[in-house]
């Protein structure tokens, strides 16, 4: 029997749902009360259909749709389609894209028109057109209501150094202002205060619950093989909701729809292959990416084992149903992998023996995801998506030594069904509307033991947790006035767990008041609920940190946050400058009891504690996107804290990343059509910690030895020093080739060899003595890769 | 084909570069110091002397660690050898005689259960002074204990059967200690390698985890037959407990390698450590006889 509760703890009364329901009704008929306000006195037609990409059939996110006399636009959805409801008559419609050539045309509306429309490259030949193209979407960006929102072509991550030469689009989004970085080298990304599991990653709509390979060096994300990635801070719309802090929105190519084409890359760790094309002509395409570390291989070559290697495949088939109905096959699926071979008894090259200890260990770990989407047109003004999800991830530990054996598990699966709607019902008014419940099965602990450990660890098969996390949602992105645009809307969320019901209204609303066609001021506000949990060390990320659901003891996180900006974009610069200011209210998130035991431990619950948070600061953040120098400069000044009863004496503490300063500069430069020159430099305070200041001395308990009993600050009271590092990549282009493109990217991480402190040492200090040293993971690291596409 | 050896004898270049980059420099770093307190400790022997321990705090720039539990010289200079150690109870006040090695005792100090001791301790040299209390708690001794040794041709197990019954009444805590004073130090090899080579010698438990006020146990014991072995069992107080428990979860593996951090709780006012008054319950076995 589930009893209702409202994720305060305060049981709701029945009407509750009534009165949330009403206010998703609300929602809608706010807009449609609009929309009879505005009911044509004069006749109106729909201009609708596709925005692809001439060269490979994609369809196009965000190609900008403008009628500049009736100063009228909208821009394409996630899958391309647009929707412009007009007066009838004559109208001139431009349709632009980053690094398209813009499509002028006129059409006469006299009737609804659908004309689905491929733009080309730009090229140099058209470069005003171009420039006046790229005024209209900096136009539309300033205008939009959408804000803290991060969007980075992929074309501009591309020649962006990273470490190894891999390119990785969660190191770019952790160049961006509000996004910190964690440890030195790692995927973990802490937005506005928030922590690492408070980040939707989404890729086609699947949740990637492990985003990275390597311990987190590197992310799951094969580049080649995505189109678009938008990450949401603030101000989120109600479509979006699941996590408190951040929405990650990564969606993968479609395949190419006109041609075979061949793509890939040699690198230094690691190698990749992509291959797309159409199956049926311009009815069916796909694509499938893969990529391998080889660093096991290369080394095991010159007889150095390292038994570790990682994995990508990513697939997709794209299948136009019919003019209106179109239907999308995407998967994931990636591992790391650990084999230790056992080693064997024998001599080793001294000459001395080995004893058989009959040790073998290994460890497998990934992600693996499939949706099925179809689109559907209902009408000119009305799409919708149906999405079914299913991701699954897991990962398995092997131990073996001597008669001995444990294997640990842990897996979480999701299926889930997603419903979207757009509804285009005239310039002035989008609505969006939909829901989505997922099943998520939980088996957090499996342990299999056998051999004389199973007398001290028992076999468990683990408790399998099951919940069913549901929403409904509706919103209406509103022109109010040619100066005002708002975008309200409601989210209700609920999670089902045994016995209990949680249920969490999230408000949202933002708005936007254009001062000038190149000037606007925003305001966001967005209540946000979360139903699961990363228990992780707050000292060490590691790939193996479990997830784990609310339950009836464990509370939902949530999140209120205001935002306040202000955008301004510079046509002489060709660069649009934000300013934000945010204020992060963070209820029930989860830490752990001093000296918490986590692995093994089938009774989590115990040693978790709920506290708060709050976070807030001021963003910076100049991008220019075109011309052949471009990159961007983000600053933040950010405050991040926490309070848990049971931490830190009761006191309120800073957040284990709370740097109070974040600055990165990304620069582009073309110094010819074939070399590009690209450099990050990145300046942070240093990460939070615990010092360890003092020690004692103490007999243990059966007085049988004495023990060193460590003296701790206050938590998370020091800094360690600030870190900072150049990083530089050169592209050389091969000749330009029809057949074949190749380059070479020779690049370096950290030029000038600074550390980025993550642990304090201590060491010797040459004088007889002790001193407090921090160490940094790498250095200076050069790489290479070669880059080809035919 | 020289393009293609080029590129090979580059890619190896830059892989060899890139394993062997460069390690960046430590950057040193100067933090808060830290300020030495007494630290405490306590230990009553039933019906003969109450002994009290006190030594000083030192910063964590002193050594590694590890090393220093086992640094007899560093560990000399930690302790407090000129220190006023009193303990107050039932309107009398009794000073602890020195006995070296930082160790202060009196036979004077009457063992009353439920009696509270106040402890007050001035070093003269550093001036430093803390102060703390304690309740007694009866004694509760073992409902049963002993060794059982089933001795087979190259395995030998040794199980100690023992139970004990909760006070009634309030919420009580007990820990339980394995002591090997007479160690056979002949360990072979493959027990080195087992898994239960280290055997847990401490169990703490409370009155919640009995069945019906009564706590029964076998524990396997990895110690040879021709050990001595010495179990006590004492009644705690919870905050001693809870200083136990940090002691026990900061030895696990898992904590050492995160280095999240633990504080240890203390009753000791403007200091560190533990005064406890417990009474243990002792047996002693010398498993050759079984």
């Amino acid at each position: 029997m589930r009893r209702f509760s409202a994720p305060t703890h305060k049981n709701l009364k029945p009407s509750f749902i009534s009165k949330t329901m009403a206010v998703l009704c609300t929602v809608l008929f706010a807009g449609v009360y609009s929309l009879s306000a505005q009911k044509n006195q004069q006749q109106t037609f729909t201009l609708s259909g596709y925005i692809y990409d001439s060269e490979n059939g994609e369809a196009l996110i965000g190609a900008t749709v403008h009628a500049k006399e009736l100063k009228q636009g909208t821009v394409s959805n996630l899958y391309g389609f647009y929707s412009l409801t007009l007066p009838a008559g004559k109208v001139k419609i431009t349709y632009s894209f980053i690094g398209m050539a813009p499509v002028e045309k006129e059409i006469d509306l006299t009737k609804n028109v659908e004309l689905n429309l491929r733009l080309k490259p730009a090229d140099n030949s058209l470069k005003e057109i171009v420039v006046s193209a790229t005024r209209n979407e900096e136009r539309e960006h300033v205008r939009s209501t959408q804000m803290s929102t991060i969007k980075v072509p992929m074309e501009q991550i591309k020649h962006i150094p990273s470490l190894g030469g891999e390119v990785d689009v969660v190191k770019v989004m952790q160049l961006m202002p509000g996004v910190k970085r964690g440890g030195e080298g790692a995927t973990g990304m802490y937005v506005r205060g928030g922590a690492a599991d408070q980040n939707l990653i989404v890729l086609d709509e699947a949740i990637v619950y492990n985003i990275s390979h390597l311990f987190g060096f590197f992310s799951v994300f094969n580049n080649d093989a995505l189109k678009d990635v938008t990450m949401i801070k603030g101000g989120f719309p109600a479509n979006y909701g699941g996590r408190i802090s951040s929405i990650m929105d990564v969606r993968m190519k479609e395949g190419n729809m006109n041609k075979y084409q061949v793509e890939g890359g040699i690198g230094l760790l690691s190698s990749r292959l992509t291959l797309q094309g159409p199956v049926i002509d311009d009815k069916m395409s796909f694509l499938v990416s893969g990529r391998r570390s080889y660093i096991d291989q290369v080394l095991g070559a010159s007889g150095l084992k390292v038994p570790y290697y990682f994995y990508d495949l990513n697939g997709k088939l794209n299948y136009k149903l019919s003019d209106k109905d179109r239907l999308y096959y995407s998967a994931y699926f990636g591992n790391d992998v650990l084999s230790e071979p056992k080693l064997e008894a024998g001599q080793n090259d001294t000459g001395g023996n080995i004893q058989d200890l009959g040790l073998d260990f290994g460890f497998t770990l990934g992600n693996f995801t499939n949706t099925l989407r179809w689109n559907h047109l209902i009408n000119p003004k009305m799409f919708s998506n149906l999405s079914v999800i299913y991701t699954r991830f897991k990962y398995d530990i092997d131990g073996k030594f001597g008669d001995n054996s444990v294997f640990i598990g842990s897996k979480i699966r999701d299926i889930g069904v997603k419903l979207d709607y757009d509804y285009y019902k005239n310039p002035r008014n989008h609505f969006k509307f939909g829901g989505s419940i997922y099943n998520h099965i939980f088996r957090p602990n499996v342990v299999s033991t056998q051999g004389s450990i199973s007398e001290e660890v028992k076999s468990n098969p683990g408790a399998t947790i099951m919940t069913q996390e549901g929403a409904l949602y509706a919103m209406n992105d509103f022109a109010l006035t040619n100066r005002l645009n708002i975008n309200y809307g409601f989210r209700l969320s609920s999670l089902l767990t045994d016995s209990k019901v949680y249920l969490g209204p999230e408000p949202r609303f933002s708005a936007s008041y254009v001062l000038s066609p190149d000037n606007s001021i925003k305001l966001g506000y967005s209540r946000m609920y979360q139903y699961m949990h990363l228990v992780s060390s707050s000292s060490v990320a590691l790939p193996t940190d479990l997830w784990y659901p609310v339950t009836d003891r464990i509370r939902p996180q949530h999140s209120d946050q205001v935002a306040a900006g202000y955008s301004h974009y510079v046509d002489k610069l060709k660069s649009t400058f934000t300013l934000e200011a945010y204020y992060k209210s963070m209820k029930n998130l989860i830490e752990y009891r001093e000296g918490a035991v986590l692995i093994l431990n089938d009774n989590y619950e115990d040693e978790l504690l709920h506290g708060t948070g709050r976070a807030y600061g001021f963003e910076f953040f100049m991008n220019k996107t075109k011309g052949r120098f471009n990159g961007w400069v983000g600053y933040s000044l950010s405050w991040a804290n926490r309070h848990f009863d049971e931490l830190n004496n009761g006191n309120r503490f800073p957040a284990k990343f709370d740097r109070r300063h974040d600055i990165s500069i990304v620069g582009n430069f073309d110094i010819t059509d074939r070399i590009t020159f690209s450099a990050v430099w990145v300046y942070s305070t240093g990460q939070r910690f615990t010092p360890r200041l003092g020690q004692f001395a103490m007999p243990n308990p059966e007085f049988s030895n004495v023990d060193i009993l460590p003296v701790y600050g206050a938590r998370n009271s020091v800094e360690l020093s600030s870190a900072h590092r150049l990083d530089v990549n050169l592209v050389i282009k091969r000749k330009p080739n029809k057949k074949w493109e190749g380059e070479w990217n020779i690049g370096a991480y950290n030029l000038y060899n600074r550390a980025q402190p993550y642990k304090i040492k201590v060491v010797e200090d040459g004088k007889g003595g002790f001193k407090y040293q921090e160490v940094g993971l790498f250095g200076f690291i050069p790489s290479i890769a070669y880059n080809f596409k035919f | 084909m020289r393009k293609i050896y080029l590129y090979i004898n580059l890619l190896i270049g830059f892989i060899t570069a890139g394993l062997t980059s460069c390690a960046p420099d430590p950057i040193d770093i100067t933090l808060p110091g830290h300020e030495p307190k007494l630290v405490v400790y306590s230990q009553v022997v039933p019906d003969h002397y109450m002994v009290v321990g006190v030594s000083k705090s030192f910063s964590s720039l002193a050594g590694h660690g590890d090393s220093l539990s086992r640094d007899s010289a560093h560990l000399a200079g930690i302790i407090v050898e000129h220190a006023l150690v009193t303990i107050r109870f039932a309107d009398k006040v009794e000073i602890l005689e020195h006995m070296g090695n930082g160790l202060y005792a009196s036979t004077s100090v009457h063992q009353y259960y439920g009696q509270t001791y106040t402890l007050y301790i001035k070093d003269s040299v550093s001036g430093l002074s803390v102060t703390s209390t304690s309740r007694m708690l009866p004694m509760v001794d073992f409902d049963s204990i002993e060794p059982i040794v089933e001795r087979k041709p190259g395995d030998t197990v040794i199980t100690m059967h023992y139970s004990f019954r909760d006070v009634p009444g309030e919420d009580n805590f007990y820990m339980i200690n394995m002591h090997v004073p007479q160690k056979d130090s002949t360990l072979s090899y493959s027990s080195l390698l087992s898994v239960k080579r280290k055997e847990p010698t401490m169990i703490l438990l409370s009155d919640k985890m009995m069945t019906d006020g009564r706590f029964s146990m076998k524990q396997k014991l990895n110690v040879s037959a021709r050990d001595t072995v010495a179990f006590t069992l004492s009644n705690i107080s919870e905050d001693y407990f809870k200083f136990l428990t940090a002691y026990q979860k900061s030895g696990r593996l898992f904590n050492q390698i995160t280095g999240e951090p633990i504080n240890y709780p203390t009753n000791i006012t403007g200091g560190y450590g533990f005064f406890t008054t417990h009474n243990p319950a002792i047996k002693v076995f010398d498993l050759n006889e079984y």
